[in-house]
């Protein structure tokens, strides 16, 4: 299996600007609202931390951590460095470094990383691949992922 | 799911860390597998797969814990729980997986279902032979 990256429409959708990136969606109090974000295709961004509580439609491309909270659902595929799933994906995921999927996690579609955790009651559908070389995203940042990893707070 | 048999000490078929083993092997009881196996099928109550246990077969049963290698098959028709120690080698059906971070996995989980189909198994209690014919 190998992990392609969507670059076609690379110019639209969310760019590394930072700000508009780490603000997270709201996670909806209201029940029955639903909250949207439109990242476009293949967005991408150079900042650490991209949480996702929303419905969110296109291809992620992430130099830092995405972590995909209870009430997100992510349509189209995700690159980045570290990926937590609490929510459901549709599309192949791949990450760098660690691909962590919490019992309440979805995935459809083929995961790549080469260290992969499952919870007990996490749904998976799909091809699953530990090894494999895998190019990290080119503006990863290292020391900030090191930080992500080990708890620490990232800047 | 049938009932299932309380797993005593008994019922427990032992596969010791020095024994290698060729060909197929079935046991209503549970299984612990420690040493090699290479064989087409296996199929037992619960297996559990020791940390230096090598394990070549498509696999059928209903808990299956995994430290070991296997390339094979999985076909787990409660649980299967890979622990970080894990080599897995072939695809996963479970309705539950556990990984552990660490474990290596080269196969697909639950293929085929993606649309919602329900999870189609051999009840891990059916005689070997009955479970041949149905395949």
């Amino acid at each position: 299996m190998k992990c392609r990256r969507n670059n076609t429409s690379r110019g639209s959708g969310l760019r590394g600007s930072g700000s508009a990136a780490t603000r997270p969606t709201p996670v909806s109090s209201a029940p029955g609202r639903q909250e949207h974000t439109l990242l476009g295709t293949a967005a991408t961004a150079s900042v650490s931390v991209l949480r996702i509580d929303g419905h969110t439609e296109g291809s992620i491309q992430y130099a830092g951590a995405v972590a995909v909270g209870p009430n997100g659902h992510v349509i189209g595929d995700i690159y980045a460095a570290e990926i937590f799933v609490e929510g459901s994906i549709s599309g192949n995921v791949c990450a760098t470094r660690t691909l962590r999927v919490a019992a309440s996690g979805k995935i459809v579609g083929d995961m790549q990383s080469p260290r992969v955790a499952v919870a007990r009651g996490a749904q998976l559908h799909g091809a699953i691949a530990t090894r494999g070389g895998l190019s990290a995203p080119s503006n990863l940042d290292d020391s900030a992922v090191d930080a992500l990893l080990s708890g620490g707070h990232v800047a | 799911m049938s009932q299932r048999e309380a797993a005593t000490p008994e019922r427990v078929s032992l596969l010791g860390p020095k024994s290698v083993l060729n060909g197929d092997y079935a046991t209503t009881g549970d299984l612990v597998m420690l040493g090699q196996l290479d064989g087409g099928r296996v199929q037992a109550a619960n297996v559990t797969i020791g940390p230096e246990a090598h394990v070549s077969a498509e696999i059928h049963t209903g808990t299956i814990r995994i430290e070991g290698v296997v390339v094979g098959d999985i076909y787990a028709e409660v649980a299967a729980i890979l622990h970080a120690t894990a080599t897995v080698e072939g695809s996963v059906h479970c309705p539950q997986l556990t990984i552990q971070e660490g474990a290596t996995i080269n196969g697909a989980i639950n293929p085929g279902l993606a649309n919602g189909a329900d999870l189609k198994l051999l009840p891990h209690h059916a005689p070997l032979r009955a479970a041949r014919r149905a395949r």
